[in-house]
């Protein structure tokens, strides 16, 4: 879903929308990226097929590893990149966080830190945040046509696949906590490590497409928690 | 009055508070710059500590409490 749909629906409509270069490459960074981190806790909340998320975002960042560099060779091979930041982000992305998290498993360090891990994710994504939004400061005060773009292209993506797949679940009868798990695969992606991505290794300009996509997924996540709210008595 | 509780959640809160700031005062903008990497690099770790061995067995690790926006 992620990939399939989304992923090549951002393309797609960028292909038609974005002329900009530097904004493309943050469009394709954001169909590269894997699902984001909040589906499991939100698929929670929202009663959503657990085994199903699971699986999807599981596959989903296993296949992110091949996918990321495919999309990448597909649709940037035009656009020069630095191999030194490319082996560093490898490192800093892939290698460093399995080894530390793997060390902290061993010494049984993970249930102290899962304790504050929300508020540890937080304050990380508010760094990444702050200075997306920070470095693009100018940019956004101009308020550019490509805003715009981008956040039709956004909003429309989304709606998108909300409005097919309640019809494809009314029509062929499958069950709410399915396609609950597909929209969230379906719909949300991790933007903040898109815009860090595009911020280190491309430029400020790349970063702002997943600075307009994570508003919007702000947006999409509190309607779902307040959708989780009226359904649930707790 | 749910719609306030959601709105005033720390992740929320923070959320707002990193680009609403991060557009009209962005004077840290070079120095934060150099956090974002190991910022991504511990979610990422976190990320990867909710599937402990044995983790896909008890979902209880797999699901916790919701937080973040992203």
């Amino acid at each position: 879903m992620n990939y399939l749909i989304l992923g090549n629906l951002i393309i797609l409509g960028s292909i038609f929308l974005i002329p900009d270069e530097k904004l493309w490459v943050g469009l394709v960074l954001v169909a590269a990226v894997p699902p984001a981190v909040s589906v499991l806790p939100l698929g929670l909340k929202l009663q959503t097929d657990k085994i199903l998320l699971l699986e999807g975002l599981a596959g989903a960042y296993i296949g992110a590893i091949i996918l990321m560099p495919l999309i990448g060779i597909a649709f940037l091979k035009f656009i020069p990149v630095q191999y030194d930041k490319l082996i560093i982000l490898f490192f800093t992305l892939i290698v460093l966080p399995l080894i530390l998290s793997r060390i902290a498993v061993d010494r049984n360090w993970d249930s102290r830190i899962m304790q504050y891990q929300g508020t540890i994710s937080n304050v990380c994504f508010f760094i990444v945040f702050y200075a997306l939004a920070s470095s693009n400061a100018n940019l956004i005060k101009e308020w550019p046509l490509e805003i715009i773009l981008i956040s039709v292209l956004a909003f429309s993506v989304i709606f998108l696949i909300w409005i097919v797949l309640t019809l494809i679940g009314w029509f062929y009868k499958i069950s709410p906590s399915k396609i609950k798990s597909l929209m969230l695969l379906g719909t949300m992606k991790n933007y903040g490590m898109a815009g860090g991505i595009a911020l280190y290794l491309f430029n400020h300009e790349a970063a702002l497409p997943a600075l307009i996509f994570s508003v919007f997924m702000f947006g999409q996540v509190t309607l779902m928690k307040l959708w989780a709210r009226n359904d649930l008595p707790d | 009055m749910s719609v306030v509780k959601i709105f005033a959640s720390f992740s929320n809160l923070l959320f707002i508070l990193a680009i609403v700031p991060g557009i009209f005062l962005p004077q840290a903008a070079q120095t934060v710059s150099f956090l974002v990497l190991p910022a991504l690099m511990i979610v990422q770790a976190l990320t990867l500590l909710r599937f402990p061995g044995g983790g896909f067995m008890s979902q209880k690790n797999l699901f916790p409490e919701p937080s973040g926006a992203t």
